[in-house]
């Protein structure tokens, strides 16, 4: 992985959750369920597209194990949660929720994919 | 039971993100790429966030079903590559989480900002 691949990286994972954190919460706000739907056109594909499928994506891949922007996402919301002063130690059930299931799920896409 | 249900989100999440839906979608071009990413993110995001499948409790630091999606990918690809790819992206994993993390720190500024001007 080159500089230059690593400042794009950089990049483009911090496009995503910025948008996310800055934009989503308005839209549901302002359509309800709808707005989730244009918050997922508008944000999450308009991101994918930078950041996994276009031509020259953003996210460079610099191994065989799919490195999806959500990892940024997932990190980015949670920070800025945090230093709202929400509680960590309430989200620790969830998170372990999260693990477990990203676990379960990654085992069972193996079976599928194997 | 709360965490039960928000297992199953989660697992929902990471199992239809990281199957091969999605770049089935994908082999007519990117355009079909991006209908099927919004017909299935839009679906898990109405059952996990807006009719809460996955139970985030009050006050505490939102858990979005991003996390179990990247974890899902990243497990998947380990069991059938190996350690020798995972070490080989480790690179990438850390700039996205960087990037991630920049991102979060920036967007509790930008907010915070906003709350003491509406103030005003």
């Amino acid at each position: 992985m080159t500089i230059a691949q690593a400042i794009t990286t950089t990049v483009g994972a911090f496009i995503f959750p910025l948008l996310v954190r800055l934009m989503w919460g308005k839209m549901v706000d302002e359509w309800k369920a709808f707005g989730g739907l244009a918050a997922i056109i508008l944000i999450v594909m308009l991101s994918w597209s930078l950041n996994h499928g276009a031509a020259v994506p953003f996210i460079y891949q610099s191994g065989g194990i799919w490195i999806d922007q959500a990892n940024a996402v997932a990190i980015g919301v949670f920070i800025t949660t945090l230093m709202h002063r929400q509680s960590l130690k309430k989200s620790l059930p969830t998170i372990a929720s999260a693990v477990l299931a990203g676990i379960f799920s990654g085992c069972i896409l193996f079976l599928l994919f194997q | 039971m709360k965490n039960v249900k928000s297992f199953i989100g989660f697992a929902f999440a990471g199992i239809f993100v990281m199957s091969s839906v999605w770049s089935t979608f994908g082999e007519y071009g990117i355009f079909f790429s991006f209908i099927g990413g919004t017909i299935i993110i839009t679906s898990l995001w109405y059952l996990n966030h807006y009719w809460d499948l996955i139970h985030n409790h009050e006050n505490a630091a939102f858990v979005d079903m991003a996390m179990a999606i990247g974890i899902a990918g990243i497990v998947r690809d380990f069991l059938l590559k190996g350690t020798h790819e995972l070490v080989l992206s480790l690179p990438t994993l850390f700039f996205v989480l960087l990037g991630g993390t920049l991102a979060g720190v920036t967007a509790y500024f930008i907010e915070k900002y906003d709350q003491k001007e509406a103030k005003k």
